[in-house]
Formats: structure tokens, C-alpha cells, sequence
């Protein structure tokens, strides 16, 4: 079945224009959109989409199966908006620290971790969620705990805010788009080749040349850096946020969705949060249990995947190790 | 010229001695034929050789700077370059891409070079994938660039890994069973493959067989090993002839 897939991907040339013309049509959802609500769950979906792309930078392209982003998209919320309300840094500059703050420190919690075996790994990350979760929720000085920081500044600089929804959604937008540039530059490059390389086989990673601890830890700190990013734009969005939004739930929904819509594949990232997060938030009022049941979804969803397109649906190539990993769990999938 | 030269190597698992006091050498330009009964060490040899496996006594020299301590990264930048017996390609790409990863020692991998791509990163980048290519047509599968590995013969992944290995411009490539699992004709046509690519990039050679008429006809010195230590080592045609190694390989009483 990859074969086929494969050749009906369509050709380069062909390809950048349809990424054209989806990005152009982004554009002007704003302008033909009827009312706030759509534009809301579009704004939504993007800035999932960048922390989806920073899982899936760890997960899909280097092969690392971590379970705590969420975390690090809660440090980055956190940086930025003590940052812009408590000292007056510009949003900009707070949103490049956010992802500093959470980039470095994916960076620094990976290098124990990639110490212990590769299963571990989930369990530091998992535990690294709810410690950051116990923190945020109790150091009341810092971040007002459960009470969570309303009245967060919206996004801007230079004295201008993007104050309008679709002032807000041009601005993710582009913030987007340029993402989505970079991470492409860097993963079809000899960057992302090294991460693929270590994602299928370290021992031969290392003997060609690739320093594997290196680009281990780098791949964490490129992922948590966006999801630090993506955590700040997240804040000033919703002009709030509290503890109880950056819970281990949300690191496996962002797992789940980097898996669904295809490791290691930019399009299937957008597809991942387009289906777990685009479809349930609209159909919210008319379906509320949507929401609900939205990891019973994600998970039964998952087992098919693994049955029966165990590369996420955009993914393409071979079984990754790590699915090779989950699916042998399955009391049916262990045979081929 | 000694180019390579390992001092009294010796390495155990958990007791069990893999490697006892063994030392080998190899000249600029020649080709060593490493041969053995199955555990007898010879790919703990090429492990440590290639940094994947510390060695617990001995030293390894590499021109005279020592490398017994280097992570295989830094040994593979400094020109030691391998295969595997049972094949370590990256499933998750495609013959070409396996084959450009060959390069990476020579792609240019700065982090804010590769998101400006500059004209250099550009250059590079093409031409990283066009000696890839070369490499691919060079062992015969010119015609299989994007194919997965998945869909490739055993013997034309055996291929694929030499181009990879290749791609990484080695001075001293080793190759761990070349032929394993082929038949002689198979063999013979992978070791003439081997033969044309050490006359091209004037390579030095360690390779391990077991198929010993194959290698007396292309290795021009043999090392023989038998339970973790070096046996015999002469001239191929000195060495099949030896006694010790009759004995090592059919048993007492088969001369």
C-alpha cells in the first residue's frame, strides 16, 4: 500500500503549488469566513499544528517517544506571559524566550534521559508533565496556581496588538508558514537525515558518522523550542491560562495526533490536528460529547492505524521503530 | 606504510573471553582477509575497531594517533568505515536517501545554515546527492534510487550498503561478510565489485569470509582466528595450507 500512495504523490513542481494555493486560501478564510466562532477554530488548529510539529520533530523524525510536550508548551506559556505582564518585555521577545526557556530545558532533561533505555524515556517525560503540573498549580506567587492569569496582553509589538480575530489569525499565520519553512529546510536536510538515521538504526547512525547523543538533544531542543513558541502564541490567545491546561492528557493528545496524521510528515501534522482538534471544537455545540470522548476516539483510531496504516495516514516508507514497538504490544499485532 | 595497528586487543562478555591478546596490523593499500569458525571474534574485532565496543586491554592506532578510545562518530570522521553482516540499512528511506546518509561526514550541518540555505548549503546538498548517485551506479543499482529497502533483493541491499559505505569516502573500509548468503557466483561477482572499487579509491581493505577460496583469491595477506585469538597469519596460499587451521575448521585428523 506505500507503494501506491507513494506514486500518487504528486510531483514537486505540482506539490509546491497546491501547498500555494492551501496556504492562499488559508489566507482568505478571514474575509469569507461567516463569524468568529469558524475563524477561532482555524486560529486553534494552527497553533496545535506547532505543537504537533514539535512533537513530531522528536517523535517522528528522530524517533524519541516522549509523552510530556505538553510541558514544555506550558513553560513556554508561562515564560511568555510573566514575561510580557510582569515586565513589560514585548511580546515578540517573550515568545523567542518562551521557546528559549523550553528548548533549553528539553535540551538539558534529554541528556539523562537518553542515558536510560528508549521505553524509559516516555516514563521521564510523563513524569516530568505532572511534576511541571504540580509546580505551576502551587507556586501561587508565580503563577497564581489553579486560579491560572487572566487578562493576559494580546500578541503585538512596537505599540501595535493584534486585537481583532483576524488580525490574531493573519498573525499565527505567518508565524506558521515561516515554521513550517524552517522545520522543512532542516528536515530535508542533513540535519533531519541524521534524525532519520537514528530513528532506524543508531548503531549504523553512529558508524557513518552522526554524533547520536548530539542529535538526540538536539531534536529536543528544536521540538520543545516550538512547542515553547507555539505555548506563548497559545497564551496570548486565549488571553488566559492556567495549570490545568497543559496536563499529561494534552501530551497525548499531541502524541496521539503527531501518529495519526503521519511521523515525520509535514502535511500529516496539519492533517493529525486538522481531524483531533478542528472537527471536535466544531462540532462542539451541536456534539458536545465529541470533546468527551475525544480520547476514546483518538485511541481506537490509533489501534486501526497501527493495523492497517501503521505510518499514520500521510506517513510514508517503513514501519518507524516506534510503532513497530507499540503495535508488537497489540495481543493481535505482533505478527507482521 | 602501517596504516592501522591494533596492540594485544582483548575483550570479554561476562567471562566469556572474545578476544584474547590479539594483534593485527594492516599496510596502506593492502587487503586483509579476516577468517575464522563462527565465534571465533572476528566482528568483536571489527565492533571494536569501530568504536561500537571498548576494548579491555590493548590500543589501537590509527597512523600512530590513538583511537582506542574514540566514539565511533569520531572514527568514522577520521576515514574507518564498515558494513554489517546482517545489513544495518535505514528502513524508513529510500536506496538513494540510505546512500546520501553515507555522506554525512562531508554535508555541511550548521543549524542556521540549513535554514538560510545559503549558496553554499545548497551546493553541497546537490552535491552530496549527486556522488550519491554515483555510488549507487557503481555497485549496479542505478536504476533502483528510489526504491525502499523493503523492495529491494538481498543481494542488492548487500550492494546498497557498500554504496553507503563508499559515500563515506573511507580510507580503510571494512566489510563484514560480503558475500554471506550468496552463492559463488553471487559472491564472486560482489567481491569483483569490491576489487573495482579498492583499484578506483585506492582503499585498504580488512574483510571477514567465510568462503575461504574466494578470499585466498583477493586478500593478499590472511589472518586466521580460532576462539579469540589470532591463529595463523601469512599469505593466503601459505595460510589455507597450514595445519592449525585444518585443524580449526574440519577437526583433528582431516589432514
Amino acid at each position: 500500500m506505500t507503494q501506491t500512495l507513494a506514486s500518487l504523490a504528486p510531483a514537486p513542481r505540482l506539490r509546491g503549488l497546491a501547498v500555494l494555493l492551501f496556504v492562499l486560501a488559508l489566507a482568505v478564510l478571514p474575509l469569507v469566513l461567516p463569524g468568529r466562532f469558524w475563524l477561532h477554530i482555524v486560529s486553534l488548529t494552527m497553533i496545535y499544528t506547532i505543537f504537533v510539529l514539535g512533537q513530531n520533530i522528536v517523535t517522528g523524525w528522530a524517533g524519541m517517544l516522549t509523552l510530556g510536550q505538553a510541558a514544555f508548551v506550558g513553560m513556554g506559556a508561562y515564560t511568555s506571559v510573566i514575561l510580557t505582564m510582569q515586565y513589560g518585555v514585548p511580546w515578540p521577545l517573550a515568545a523567542l524566550a518562551a521557546g528559549a526557556v523550553a528548548g533549553i530545558t528539553g535540551a538539558l532533561l534529554s541528556i539523562p534521559c537518553l542515558r536510560v533505555k528508549a521505553d524509559f524515556l516516555s516514563l521521564v517525560t510523563i513524569a516530568f508533565n505532572q511534576i511541571f503540573f504540580v509546580v505551576a498549580n502551587n507556586w501561587m506567587d508565580l503563577t497564581r496556581g489553579p486560579m491560572g492569569i487572566p487578562g493576559v496582553p494580546a500578541m503585538g509589538a512596537f505599540g501595535w496588538q493584534a486585537t481583532t480575530a483576524t488580525q490574531q489569525f493573519w498573525l499565527i499565520l505567518a508565524v506558521v508558514i515561516l515554521l513550517f519553512v524552517i522545520v522543512g529546510r532542516l528536515t530535508r536536510g542533513p540535519i533531519g537525515r541524521a534524525w532519520k538515521m537514528i530513528r532506524d538504526d543508531e548503531i549504523a547512525a553512529g558508524t557513518i558518522g552522526v554524533n547520536v547523543t548530539g542529535y538526540k538533544v538536539l531534536a529536543f531542543g528544536v521540538g520543545c523550542f516550538l512547542c515553547g513558541l507555539g505555548g506563548s502564541i497559545y497564551g496570548h490567545y486565549m488571553r488566559f491560562i492556567s495549570p490545568d491546561m497543559f496536563k499529561l492528557e494534552e501530551s497525548l493528545l499531541l502524541m496521539q495526533m503527531a501518529i495519526l496524521g503521519g511521523l515525520a510528515s509535514m502535511p500529516g501534522t496539519a492533517l493529525g490536528v486538522f481531524l483531533m482538534i478542528a472537527i471536535p471544537e466544531a462540532l462542539r455545540s451541536q456534539e458536545p460529547w465529541l470533546i468527551t470522548a475525544r480520547p476514546g476516539i483518538a485511541g481506537a483510531m490509533l489501534v486501526l492505524l497501527m493495523i492497517f496504516r501503521p505510518n499514520g495516514l500521510l506517513g510514508l516508507g517503513e514501519t518507524p521503530p516506534v510503532l513497530r514497538k507499540l503495535r508488537a504490544a497489540l495481543p493481535w499485532g505482533g505478527a507482521k | 606504510m602501517t596504516l592501522l595497528s591494533c596492540e594485544g586487543i582483548s575483550k570479554s562478555f561476562l567471562g566469556v573471553k572474545a578476544l584474547v591478546d590479539v594483534s593485527i596490523s594492516v599496510v596502506e593499500g593492502e587487503t586483509l582477509g579476516i577468517i575464522g569458525p563462527n565465534g571465533s571474534g572476528k566482528t568483536t574485532f571489527f565492533n571494536i575497531l569501530s568504536g561500537l565496543e571498548r576494548a579491555d586491554a590493548g590500543r589501537i592506532l590509527l597512523k600512530g594517533r590513538d583511537i582506542t578510545r574514540t566514539p565511533p562518530h569520531r572514527i568514522s570522521a577520521q576515514g574507518i568505515v564498515r558494513t554489517f553482516q546482517n545489513l544495518r540499512l535505514f528502513g524508513g528511506m529510500t536506496a538513494l536517501d540510505n546512500v546520501i546518509c553515507g555522506g554525512h561526514k562531508e554535508a555541511p550541518t550548521g543549524f542556521l545554515g540549513q535554514i538560510a540555505q545559503t549558496a553554499r548549503v545548497r551546493r553541497a546538498e546537490a552535491e552530496g546527492r549527486e556522488h550519491a548517485r554515483a555510488c549507487l551506479a557503481d555497485v549496479g543499482l542505478g536504476a533502483y534510487e528510489n526504491a525502499f529497502t523493503t523492495q529491494l533483493s538481498y543481494g542488492q541491499t548487500k550492494r546498497l550498503e557498500l554504496a553507503r559505505a563508499l559515500n563515506g569516502r573511507p580510507r580503510i573500509l571494512l566489510l563484514d561478510e560480503p558475500t554471506a548468503g550468496m552463492n559463488d557466483v553471487q559472491a564472486g561477482e560482489i567481491l569483483e565489485l569490491v576489487a573495482a572499487m579498492r583499484q578506483r579509491h585506492a582503499l585498504t581493505l580488512i574483510v571477514i569470509e567465510h568462503n575461504v577460496p574466494v578470499l585466498a583469491r583477493f586478500a593478499d595477506r590472511i589472518v586466521v582466528m580460532d576462539a579469540g585469538q589470532k591463529l595463523v597469519e601469512g599469505l593466503p596460499g601459505d595460510v589455507v595450507r597450514d595445519a592449525r587451521v585444518i585443524e580449526a575448521y574440519l577437526g583433528t585428523g582431516a589432514a
